[in-house]
């Protein structure tokens, strides 16, 4: 459900540079927070292009990703 | 769930949008304008440098409202410092006016509104609504309060996101090289040239160009687009722009008083920009000059364009899209040569070498142009570097 990118709130300066270069149309600028939506597939294409660098992988959901997948 | 109806629902109060909603509702249209921010034109996402030429065919007066400052010219710098100077009469219509954007957006909204368009800010829309094949109007939310806009007529005018369109269905997405990722400093207490709008070429800025549009004559706008083709990480656009400031001891000596990001397209114009009951202006129309990333001229053309087409629309009470490609059909007979001309000079320029802007720059500078056009540069540069031409053959051959 998109929870595989988060977003550093302390550097985001809320531009839309992810939203509108995401090719699913999976993040969305909400005034001034920035949500990963279930149309996000984690694929990080989003990282570069932040010009102040607010986007990371959140590897901690990652793991739990992986794990659930092992587990099923 | 409360419903609303109009004739034209614009998400989106930047200049596409506001000057869609203004044409509309003056042509007699029952027009909604929606802004997700709770202050419209702020926080700016620009570097504020406008031609000036187009205002008055739009019937827009030049207005000290928005106005910060007006240049004579711009100057083009190459790596190693030499510099092209072009007056406004060569530029032609590329430079003049270095604006307030937020009080800019302002006014033409404002305008939109004393012209009849209603106005809701804090105003977010969700999703577009659909019925078979045509798009009738927006879901949104208002503070807590869920609406369902019911629209004949829905204009994406949401900027570089680009929601709307995509939502229903038209492919505005971008490829790597069409992107350029920006940042940019409001700086004071500088040295720069109040009489120029300054651009620098080179690898210190990759695939893009760095920016110092004055306001005054100690302060400017500094900023930076780097083409996204050429970054690895986060934050690069900032990096490249402080490491610039760094090397340039007149800038640095300033003090940063605002910081601005964002991203600018910089495309082919996409193939697309209505379809049943929806319009797509400006930035979301991915409308933007590929060379220059000005966009604020193309908007404002293209929402003239598309207010006025929904207005016929409304009297024709015809939202098909076949009746709404008279937008499309008059915004590409507008600009998009331009576009598509300055797409494959920017597709070439992308991947230059330090070298040839130094020696590209130099030549021009000892050279008598008649005007800056692509072309004319072209051959001035053949005059006297043809090797450089070669390089350059796909620019010369155009579109």
């Amino acid at each position: 459900m998109g929870a595989s990118m988060k977003v550093d709130r302390s550097l985001c300066m809320w531009c839309g540079a992810c939203v509108g270069f995401c090719p699913r149309v999976g993040v969305t600028l909400w005034e001034t927070r920035i949500e990963f939506n279930e149309h996000c597939n984690g694929c990080g294409i989003c990282i570069p292009t932040c010009p102040v660098g607010a986007i990371s992988k959140d590897e901690s959901d990652d793991k739990k990703c992986k794990a659930k997948k092992g587990g099923a | 769930m409360k419903i609303l109806k109009y004739d034209v629902v614009v998400v989106g109060a930047g200049p596409g949008g506001s000057m869609t909603a203004w044409r509309a509702a003056e042509g007699g249209a029952k027009v909604l304008m929606l802004e997700k921010r709770q202050e419209i034109g702020s926080p700016v996402r620009c570097g504020e440098g406008m031609a000036k030429v187009w205002l008055n065919e739009l019937g827009l007066k030049p207005n000290p409202s928005w106005i910060a400052h007006e240049v004579e010219g711009a100057r083009i710098f190459a790596p190693d410092g030499s510099c092209l100077t072009v007056n406004e009469k060569l530029a032609g219509n590329e430079c003049g006016y270095v604006i307030n954007r937020d009080d800019f957006d302002q006014y033409l909204a404002f305008e939109a509104a004393r012209a009849g368009a209603d106005v809701m800010v804090k105003t977010m829309a969700t999703s577009v609504m659909k019925e078979g094949n045509k798009v009738v109007g927006v879901k949104a939310r208002s503070g807590l309060e869920e609406l369902e806009i019911q629209a004949k007529i829905t204009i994406g005018a949401d900027g570089f996101e680009s929601q709307i369109g995509r939502w229903a269905g038209i492919d505005t997405n971008l490829k790597l090289r069409d992107l350029n990722s920006c940042f940019e400093y409001v700086m004071v207490d500088i040295e720069c040239d109040p009489r120029y709008n300054d651009f620098y070429l080179g690898s210190a800025s990759p695939g893009g160009y760095v920016w110092v549009f004055p306001k005054g004559k100690d302060l400017a706008n500094v900023g930076i687009g780097v083409n996204r083709s050429k970054m690895k990480k986060g934050g690069e656009a900032k990096m490249y722009l402080d490491k610039w400031i760094q090397n340039h001891p007149g800038i640095d000596k300033g003090k940063r008083v605002e910081k601005i990001a964002g991203a600018i397209s910089c495309n082919m114009p996409i193939d697309k920009t209505v379809d049943n009951g929806i319009m797509l202006v400006g930035d979301a129309a991915r409308q933007i000059d590929p060379l220059t990333g000005g966009g604020i001229a193309t908007s404002c053309q293209a929402g003239q364009i598309a207010g006025r087409v929904c207005a016929e629309a409304v009297k024709a009470n015809d939202f098909s899209e076949k009746f709404l490609l008279r937008y499309d059909k008059e915004w590409r007979a507008k600009f998009e040569n331009k576009l598509i001309r300055n797409y494959v000079a920017k597709e070439k320029l992308i991947d230059l070498s330090d070298d040839i802007f130094n020696k590209a720059v130099k030549a021009l500078s000892e050279t008598t142009l008649e005007k800056i056009t692509t072309f004319e540069i072209l051959k001035a540069l053949e005059r006297k570097y043809p090797e450089l031409v070669k390089e350059l053959e796909n620019l010369l051959a155009g579109p």
